[in-house]
């Protein structure tokens, strides 16, 4: 909120500088953003917190300067409205009727004949354009500068608009609509809360005034509203309309319900001595005043507020005498006072006062935060942490991370959700929509986290950086039995180059880079027990792609980008692409590492090679020698051969086995023997041919 | 035979291979050492003939030196491939082999470096669901309805009743008092999500860190410790930092923590508009109505709490402008910080 500092001095006197107010003020409370100079004044731009609608006026502002400058508070003064000789009367028909009795507890309408529609006064112009509000005419003008000073809207309509001299407050019917004072046409619904004569709307109720009913130079007569309308239904009906106004933002955080009354005399009483055609130009006629209650906004209830809490919440005792001159000047009445504890009313304005501990906040924010000592951290308690490590996957994802990173990825952080269009892309079903989306290409949670790394790949491919090694730690979502879920995986992306030296040596990452990553998180948890195989995966191009399993449940996915998904992201390059499901790794990883002991004897290798059809994967032979004997220690596929001298649909690996025993040292006849052995099997189980 | 025997045969070896001009030869020389008839393959024939006692060590020795051997042998392939002799200066100018180097994103750095901080004195980590209920991420948190909070413009909706992507890192407070009895010290981080439109300081998806004590004689005077804490082993002992009251729903009395402004050293800017302190934290007591609803005893029981936004901490201390930044994942931009 806009407040001007010679405004405030009509409520307290002011005797520092202004920064030294705006200083004051914010150590209380009261954020002041920018201080702007406006001629020998000041604006100060108030951030006022939603609990504080007291605030969003100049009397409340000014009751805060005058507790934070410890000054004395000038309360508004009292204006009692003249008696007005019944001989000027017209005996009006006018009325007011509230039908939306849930929308609107209570609502002024005051008739004021004869008035005399022109410029504003200075000091009223003046103050409102310092603040950032135009001047219209003395009228409007004054239920602006009320509501700046006492924080109550008002609106003024010109009283021969109105048709049959009613004000009706109700909600608005199907299909009817206004023209705002703003002069643009709404189409009104059924939750908005509306102004109404006996033909139509004639305001959107605690936002904007309409333009048909608007106060002009040729107005005479007007109805001066004052009400009390449901915050809720003004913030939404604000929000439908995209409407707010300083009326509504009062409104939606709630005016105070004696000050409708008071606010509406002060504007008679304005408009008597700045907007009267009577000759003596000090009164207007008050032709008729209807004041409507439907429900009266009760006190808060009684406080006591317990000493011994204060020094509890707070860990420091201010005086009682401090304590008690505080709670007054905050406008509380102390109704009774004992030795341990005082018992207190709030005043109306300040409904946020309801418990004991805002009474704490209330002496925290003017004893000062900053005179709070900042002293002694508790002991520390570290028996909890077990139980809370269960709440946590830090530790692992942490490690899971660091193996990325060792592998030479990098890690990236991306948007979690996807376009409409891309989902539709992937043919993924029981993906998970948003409600409320806010632009349609981030309108559905992705189910899958390959698009947000291709759009990465996109990113850097259109700014020239090709050579890519990327990892994300991350969510994916979807819809169980139309249960939302969510699930963390972990992402890799490879493209580009892996290695390139100034001799002309140059190495592209390819397939068995990404199982790689895969298999170094698999080996650093220690999993052992895990099988690869084909997978049927559309992201995937059909000649490269495999799906891992650990302990016979899917825990990762990897293979080549499919020129289909290549096409729809308009990326050129190779791209290999994996997801891993951490939950399975984490399910799957050991955590006791037993040592064991390193033999002392020398292992022999024996190499040989099969001649195989192409179908027949590596995979296989390895998994057919693996535990033929005990003294295979290891097997490796050392060569893959397709080409000159092999038959077309034949392929010719290179295997070597390793023997070693941890009890002796092993002599060729006997590893000869069981290698031989083992090419025996292979070619009786297997349909290969062992090469000379 | 004995191990000196062993470690001849190495050095005999060490000598062929330096003085070999080309792979044939490197080929002969490896099938004389390391073939299946070589001259390691019959000194290890030979162990077993060995007296027990010296068999386990001139068998480690044998696997050693053939290690050494087959190292030296491809070590002077790669020689002659490149035409270098050993003799020979290299260019040590030329640049060095590229490979792509891994590294934490800056987000993560400054999650984990925050997260350090506070692990010192004694938070534990946990966290919770990003996909949340109503009750967590509002009610427990005593925003009732109606609160603007709870408006599709400030949180986004799943198609279930209830169900939402949660806005802050508080729920996580909630799921933990609620399994979990006091005392406790605990730290959140993580992902958040509200409908803000993507430009230079805004985004729809972001991440804050959230932290909760709650202890028998937890007060305010706590809070303003451990906060002052984080905030001098952040920013350096020498920043200046206040605290000034604010407004929170599950917190009161509330707070937020400003610094002098980095940029400007308190002069005012335009990155502190101006008023030369930078707001970097909220926090407060937490509210009795939250600590009701979880079934915690208020009067036995109070506690602190508070929450940072990680992209807003981190574009203070990196001097990054533009939150996009972060997403973007430009691999330039990365590379800066780790
Ligand atoms: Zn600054």
């Amino acid at each position: 909120m806009k407040v001007l500092l010679s405004w405030l001095k009509d409520f307290v006197d002011i005797d520092v500088s202004v920064e030294q107010l705006a200083d004051t003020l914010t150590k209380n409370g009261l954020e002041v953003g920018e201080i702007q100079s406006v001629g020998e004044d000041f604006v100060l731009d108030i951030e006022i917190t939603p609990n504080r609608p007291d605030c969003l006026s100049i009397v409340g502002v000014a009751r805060e300067c005058a507790i934070g400058l410890s000054k004395r508070f000038t309360p508004p003064r009292l204006i009692f409205l003249p008696k007005i000789s019944s001989a000027y009367l017209k005996e009006t028909k006018f009325g007011v009727t509230i039908g939306a009795q849930e929308a609107c507890l209570r609502y002024i309408g005051r008739v004021l004949l004869d008035v005399e529609i022109a410029p504003s006064p200075d000091f009223i112009k003046e103050r409102l354009e310092k603040i950032g509000l135009r001047s219209i005419n003395n009228v409007v003008d004054i239920t602006n500068y009320i509501l700046i000073e006492t924080g109550q809207p008002m609106h003024a309509f010109d009283y021969d608009k109105i048709e049959g001299k009613q004000i009706i407050v109700r909600f608005a019917k199907e299909g009817e609509q206004i023209i705002s004072l703003d002069e643009t046409q709404r189409q009104l619904s059924k939750q908005d809360l509306v102004i109404a004569d006996i033909k139509r709307p004639i305001a959107l109720a605690g936002i904007m005034g309409g333009y048909d009913t608007e106060v002009t130079s040729k107005t005479r007569n007007v109805v001066l509203e004052s009400a009390f309308f449901h915050p809720q239904t003004i913030r939404k009906a604000a929000q439908r309309h995209a409407l707010t106004t300083e009326a509504s933002y009062r409104f939606e955080r709630g005016v105070d319900f004696p000050t409708v009354d008071t606010a509406s005399v002060y504007a008679v009483d304005l408009i008597s001595k700045y907007a009267s055609r009577s000759s003596n130009k000090t009164t207007v006629i008050i032709d008729k005043t209807v004041d409507v209650i439907i429900k009266q906004v009760a006190l808060s209830s009684k406080v006591v507020l317990k000493y011994e809490d204060v020094e509890k919440v707070l860990g420091i005792m201010p005086s009682v005498f401090w304590i008690r001159k505080l709670i007054k000047n905050l406008g509380c009445e102390i109704m009774s006072v004992s030795k341990e504890s005082l018992k207190i009313q709030a005043p109306s304005t300040r409904s946020d006062l309801k418990i004991n501990i805002d009474y704490i906040e209330e002496i925290a924010r003017f004893y000062g935060y900053d005179k709070i000592p900042s002293q002694g951290l508790p002991e520390l308690m570290v028996e909890k942490e077990p139980v809370l490590k269960n709440f946590s996957e830090k530790d692992f994802e942490n490690q899971a991370k660091d193996v990325f990173i060792k592998t030479g990825l990098r890690e990236v952080i991306t948007y979690a959700l996807l376009s409409e269009d891309e989902i539709e892309e992937l043919k993924i079903k029981n993906t998970l929509p948003l409600k409320n989306p806010l632009a349609k290409s981030y309108s559905v949670l992705r189910p899958v986290i390959f698009p947000s790394l291709l759009k990465v790949a996109k990113y850097n491919f259109n700014r020239g950086v090709y050579d890519l090694a990327i990892f994300e730690l991350g969510k994916v979502y979807s819809s169980i039995n139309s249960e939302p879920c969510e699930r963390k995986v972990a992402g890799i992306l490879l493209s580009g180059k892996k290695y390139q030296d100034c001799f002309g040596n140059e190495i592209e990452y390819n397939f068995y880079d990404l199982k790689f990553a895969v298999e170094t998180l698999l080996s650093y948890f220690k999993i052992s027990d895990y099988s690869i195989k084909e997978a049927k995966q559309m992201f995937f191009s059909n000649s490269c792609s495999a799906e891992i399993s650990v302990s016979n449940e899917k825990s990762a996915l990897i293979g080549k980008v499919s020129g289909k998904i290549k096409t729809y992201y308009d990326l050129k390059r190779d791209i290999y692409i994996g997801e891993i499901y951490l939950d399975t790794i984490k399910k799957g990883m050991k955590n006791v590492i037993r040592h064991q002991k390193i033999t002392q004897y020398p292992f022999i290798d024996r190499d040989f090679s099969l001649l195989l059809p192409k179908a027949v994967s590596a995979g296989e032979i390895i998994e057919h020698i693996q535990g033929k004997n005990d003294l295979i220690c290891a097997v490796d596929i050392i060569d893959v051969y397709e080409g000159k001298q092999i038959p077309l649909d034949m392929k010719s690996i290179t295997i070597r086995i390793r023997f070693q025993s941890d009890e002796k040292t092993l002599k060729d006849v006997e590893v000869d023997r069981i290698c031989e052995g083992v090419k025996e099997t292979l070619v009786k189980e297997l349909p290969c041919q062992i090469r000379k | 035979m004995n191990i000196t025997d062993i470690q001849n045969i190495f050095t005999e070896a060490e000598e062929k291979i330096s003085q070999a001009s080309d792979s044939n030869e490197l080929d002969e020389i490896k099938h004389f050492y390391l073939g299946r008839k070589g001259k390691m393959a019959q000194v290890i024939k030979q162990i077993p003939e060995l007296p027990e006692e010296k068999r386990p060590l001139a068998g480690k020795e044998s696997n050693i030196i053939k290690g050494k051997i087959q190292s030296l042998l491809s070590d002077r392939t790669q020689q002659l491939k490149t035409g270098q002799e050993k003799t020979q200066k290299i260019d040590t100018s030329l640049p060095a082999v590229k490979r792509t180097l891994g590294g934490r994103h800056p987000i993560t750095i400054v999650i984990d470096d925050i997260c350090k901080i506070f692990e010192h004195i004694g938070f534990t980590l946990v966290e919770g669901p990003e996909i949340e209920t109503d009750y967590y991420n509002f009610k427990a948190l005593n925003i009732p309805e109606g609160h603007p909070a709870r408006d599709n413009f400030a949180t986004f909706y799943l198609p279930k009743d209830n169900m939402l992507l949660r806005s802050q890192t508080s729920p996580v407070q909630i799921r933990i008092m609620k399994d979990v009895e006091p005392p406790l010290r605990i730290l959140s981080p993580g992902k958040v999500f509200r409908p803000d439109n993507l430009d230079a300081s805004h985004s729809f998806m972001f991440h804050q860190i959230e932290g909760l004590v709650v202890d028998k004689k937890t007060n305010f005077t706590h809070l303003k410790a451990s906060l002052s804490y984080f905030v001098k082993n952040f920013f350096g002992r020498d920043v200046t930092m206040r605290f000034r009251p604010h407004y929170f729903p599950f917190t009161e009395p509330s707070a937020e923590v400003d610094i002098a402004c980095i940029i400007c050293g308190g002069e005012g800017c335009s990155v502190c508009s101006r008023t030369g302190w930078l707001e970097i934290l909220g926090a407060g007591m937490v509210h009795p109505n939250v600590l009701k609803e979880v079934g915690i005893e208020e009067s036995i029981f109070q506690g602190y709490a508070f929450g940072l936004g990680i992209e807003r901490i981190a574009m203070l201390k990196y001097g990054i402008t533009d939150i996009r930044m972060f997403f973007n994942n430009d691999m330039r931009f990365l590379k800066q910080f780790s």
